[in-house]
């Protein structure tokens, strides 16, 4: 296996509304994971970029496991190797 | 044009598909980035997920003849895009180290010996042996010596095969599916009450119910992804109300609304009492009632599925009986009038106050009430009890078959409804829910296998529990078990399990693709193409039928259970397994292979290679030379087609998300037994049951019985036996996925702290866990996320090295069979003191 290997991912979190706040501030506690969108309903997107997949399921659990946090679902998954930049059509 | 870092795309790619699972708008940075199959090397198909009963869709992305990432399907109306941590690593199931490539026997000297060690054999020498076995056992014993042990995991096809290879082709109905520890009271219940076995509604129900009420289901960890349904009809409608009752605490509780903890066994008092609250408060539906609806009242005192001699058998008056009397509406009244409020809170230790606010979620008419549960109803001694007390309460209220109001048995395996069940893969059953017993219903299947009169024998086979007695006691000699550990899953193995299958009279085969507990108790072990190694079909939960293609190609020699069934069949003639008297009064049958009058009978092999997918490999229909897959599924379809389990033609499910049967003009049915959603009910009728004669449902009275064994001054706990969400069942599978196996190594016993406090233990104390059966060694947990009361342990089954079925009751719902792992008595002591 490479040794430079990322692994990205996306979480779904299902929170209570009523404990987002709490929520929000533990997930930024968490190393690699990154809340890109939420909404007040209680959905918050995470993504991690962890160099294992180990960590995924250790974060994951550590998410699903906190107070207010109803569920947990991950969503996407994808090991990368390379590390090259592409360029890619940004058009409508 | 603009320069981004290939990563910074994946992860806009991560964040668009978790966004539009949330139903969330996509953010700018992400919402220009399309999947560009060039840039990313990968090819995505869609495939069922091969673990829980809930049947997710999955995408699966595959590289130089690899699995390599999945994500949940966007455009499954199951799941959504979403996927829970067990399904996200579904990619490397298939790529444990341990995993079997080859064909292995137990030999000494260079040949067949029961106590020798496991070689390297190729298939011809596993099936000569394995035919020899048969060979002999058939000629000395007869039909009944020998038996097969399936399960929910075999896809439709494998089941199909399966169970037309044994009761057809061997004449034995000694087969049962894993489905037996699982659903087993859940079909019980339905043909007794409906006459026709799967829910009635579907998940669309999740969002349009206003109360949901868990019956010792913890959907949190077991069913995730509906669990999330849940969470988000709750959290958008601040009415609906969510009811978690159970043994002990656990994830579930913090959704609920209403949590109760009942004493086990005492399930049965709750929903009694509720039955009388209901009529009490005279909230009965009685037109519903009158129009729709028998009462009947079954007999009781029924033992508890034991062993004869047992002496709890001994002492029943009415050992295994489901016979029932018609009642009236009154009489019923009366029956249930002594489960009081108050005696309610007795036995079951849940205040009354609580059970009020669930009876009333009941008892409201303009509240759609979702009831939902699994194992902790099904493994029960009066299963099959409980599931028709379930449905009392919805047909007093008349909340069933529409949109929310629905009483709803989830299951544990991929394909306990679509093969186990609908298939028929159970000792009594044939597909489409006809039964062995009815001549009738042996006609119409060998009509359709185009078999002589009499083939199918007329005897209930011997049951998963009995199956191992059998081997135990000799009765059982030759024994194939696909796709399971039931060593590990079964009741009581130090004293039942494992001495039948090391009995040296017995031949044990184990199709697996890893050497589990089971696979290390047998004498050949059949290494096994699992998942997406094959071109696959499940049935999931509500009703919905599945299929997938091989994506990539198994390890080593290994084949698919259907592979080795009908390649086994190949090595038996007419005249070595039927009666004389068959072959005399049908000549065309002598001289023929069993591969040639089951498989290759102008319908299974009526669909030519050309008709499979040119994008996909398919290895069993290239060695058999037709599209045997298509051909198992038209001819196992013809059963059900025109009799209310209509599936659509094969090639469908391959474009389709999966339809809910009965599929009938191309539309699928969401709510059965509904004028207007179900195209079964008569014109007129509003709802029809069309599962009984009359169309009518049966309201059962029944009474609380206890358990057979309760905790006593020598064994003071309850033991309850479950699964943890990482782990799915034996962790046959999930315990070969490093991440999985870290996140929860080891089974725990999870304790109230006083009791540990009392015992003189702590958190982390190695304890010796014990019955009258067999002990184990554990550790205690106080803190984790399952919080039983005083008096109850949990303790997880996942766990090879913890076997806690040592120590479990093999004892069975007298009706359904099914063994009731969640209580009996324990003693707990401090180990190294």
């Amino acid at each position: 296996m490479p040794e430079d290997v990322i692994h990205i991912s996306s979480l779904l979190i299902r929170a209570d509304p009523a404990l987002m706040h709490y929520v929000l501030e533990e997930i930024a506690k968490v190393p690699n994971a990154e809340v890109p969108l939420s909404d007040a309903s209680g959905k918050i997107i995470v993504t991690l970029e962890t160099p294992s997949e180990s960590e995924i399921v250790d974060s994951l659990t550590n998410l699903q496991l906190l107070d207010g946090v109803v569920s947990a679902a991950l969503i996407y998954h994808q090991a990368d190797s390379e590390t090259a930049e592409i360029t890619i059509r940004n058009s409508k | 044009m603009v320069a981004i870092t290939r990563r910074d795309m994946i992860k806009a790619q991560a964040v668009a598909a978790a966004a539009a699972a949330a139903g969330l708008p996509i953010p700018a940075a992400a919402q220009n980035l399309v999947t560009d199959a060039e840039i990313t090397d990968l090819k995505w198909s869609k495939a069922a997920c091969r673990f829980c009963g809930t049947g997710c869709s999955i995408m699966v992305a595959t590289k130089a003849g690899r699995v390599v990432a999945t994500h949940g399907d966007a455009e499954a109306e199951v799941n959504r895009g979403l996927n829970c941590v067990k399904g996200y690593f579904l990619s490397k199931i298939m790529y444990g180290q341990d995993r079997l490539t080859q064909p292995l026997l137990r030999k000494r000297d260079g040949e067949f010996h029961k106590d020798g060690d496991f070689e390297p054999v190729s298939w011809d020498e596993a099936f000569d042996i394995m035919a020899e076995k048969w060979k002999a056992t058939l000629k000395a014993k007869g039909p009944k010596g020998i038996g097969m042990f399936g399960s929910g995991q075999w896809t439709v096809w494998e089941g199909y095969a399966a169970s037309k290879l044994m009761k057809a082709g061997f004449r034995s109905n000694n087969i049962d599916p894993n489905a037996r520890h699982c659903m087993a009271s859940a079909v019980g219940g339905f043909m007794r009450t409906f006459g026709i076995d799967e829910p009635m509604g579907c998940y669309d129900d999740f969002e349009h119910a206003d109360a949901f009420v868990l019956w010792g289901s913890n959907m949190a960890e077991m069913h995730p992804i509906l669990w999330t349904r849940i969470a988000d009809r709750r959290f958008s409608n601040p009415h609906v109300k969510v009811a978690v009752l159970s043994t002990f605490k656990h994830r579930s509780f913090d959704l609920a609304d209403i949590p109760g903890i009942f004493t086990p066994q005492t399930d049965m008092v709750l929903l009694n009492a509720i039955a009388n609250y209901i009529i009490q408060n005279d909230a009965v539906n009685k037109d519903f009632v009158s129009k729709h609806v028998n009462f009947r009242k079954g007999e009781t005192d029924i033992g508890y599925g034991l062993r004869d001699e047992h002496p709890l058998q001994q002492a029943a008056a009415n050992p295994n009986s489901g016979k029932s009397d018609p009642i009236s509406f009154e009489e019923f009244a009366e029956f249930v009038s002594e489960y009081t409020l108050e005696k309610a809170e007795e036995m079951s230790g849940v205040p009354i106050a609580t059970i009020e606010k669930i009876a009333k979620l009941y008892a409201d008419p303009n509240t759609k009430v979702m009831s939902l549960w699994t194992m902790g109803v099904n493994q029960h001694t009066r299963g099959v009890w409980t599931n028709n007390m379930l449905y009392n309460l919805h047909l007093l209220t008349g909340k069933i078959s529409t949109p929310g109001n629905s009483p709803f048995s989830l299951t544990g395996q991929p394909s306990a409804c679509g093969t186990a069940r609908e298939v028929g893969t159970f000792s009594h059953r044939l597909p489409a829910d006809m039964v062995v017993k009815n001549p009738e219903h042996r006609a119409y299947a060998e009509k359709i296998w185009k078999l002589p009169e009499g083939t199918v024998p007329d005897w209930n086979g011997a049951h998963a529990v009995v199956q191992n007695r059998k081997l135990k006691d000799g009765d059982i000699n030759c024994y194939w078990v696909q796709v399971n550990n039931n060593m590990q899953a079964a009741p009581n193995m130090m004293e039942e399990g494992l001495p039948g299958y090391r009995n040296p009279d017995n031949f044990i085969v184990v199709s697996d693709a890893y050497p589990t507990v089971t696979a290390e108790a047998a004498d050949l072990v059949l290494p096994t193409a699992m998942w997406v190694e094959k071109e696959g079909a499940y049935g999931n939960a509500e009703r919905r039928t599945q299929f997938w293609h091989q994506l990539v190609d198994a390890p080593g020699v290994s084949k698919s259970d259907m592979w080795q069934l009908v390649e086994f069949s190949k090595r038996f003639t007419t005249e070595e397994v039927w009666p004389a008297e068959i072959l005399d009064a049908n000549p065309d049958y002598k001289g023929k292979t069993l591969f040639e009058v089951l498989y290759a009978n102008g319908q299974v092999d009526a669909f030519p290679l050309e008709q499979t997918s040119k994008d996909y490999a398919n290895h069993e229909s290239e060695d058999f030379g037709f599209y045997i897959q298509k051909g198992l599924f038209e001819e196992y379809a013809a059963f059900g087609r025109g009799h209310a389990h209509d599936l659509a033609p094969f090639d469908t499910y391959h474009e389709v998300r999966g339809l809910r049967w009965p599929v009938v003009d191309g539309k699928e049915t969401k709510w059965r037994f509904k004028e207007g959603s179900d195209p079964y009910v008569t014109p007129g009728s509003d709802f029809e049951f069309y599962g009984k004669k009359d169309g009518k449902a049966v309201i059962f009275a029944l009474p609380y019985e206890p358990a057979p064994e309760s905790p006593d001054e020598e064994y003071p706990f309850w033991l309850s036996t479950g699964r943890v969400l990482e782990h799915w069942h034996s962790g046959s599978m999930t315990q070969r996925v490093p991440e999985l196996y870290k996140a929860v190594p080891d089974a725990l016993c999870y304790m109230h702290p006083d009791d540990a406090k009392a015992l003189g233990l702590r958190r982390g104390s190695a304890v010796k866990v014990s019955s009258r059966r067999g002990e184990i060694h554990t550790r205690v947990e106080t803190r984790g996320r399952n919080k039983p009361p005083k008096g109850l342990v949990f303790i997880p089954w996942f766990d090879a090295r913890q076997l806690i079925n040592k120590v479990t009751l093999d004892a069975t719902d007298p009706l359904s069979k099914q063994t009731d792992f969640k209580k009996c008595a324990i003693k707990i002591e401090a180990l190294g003191a």
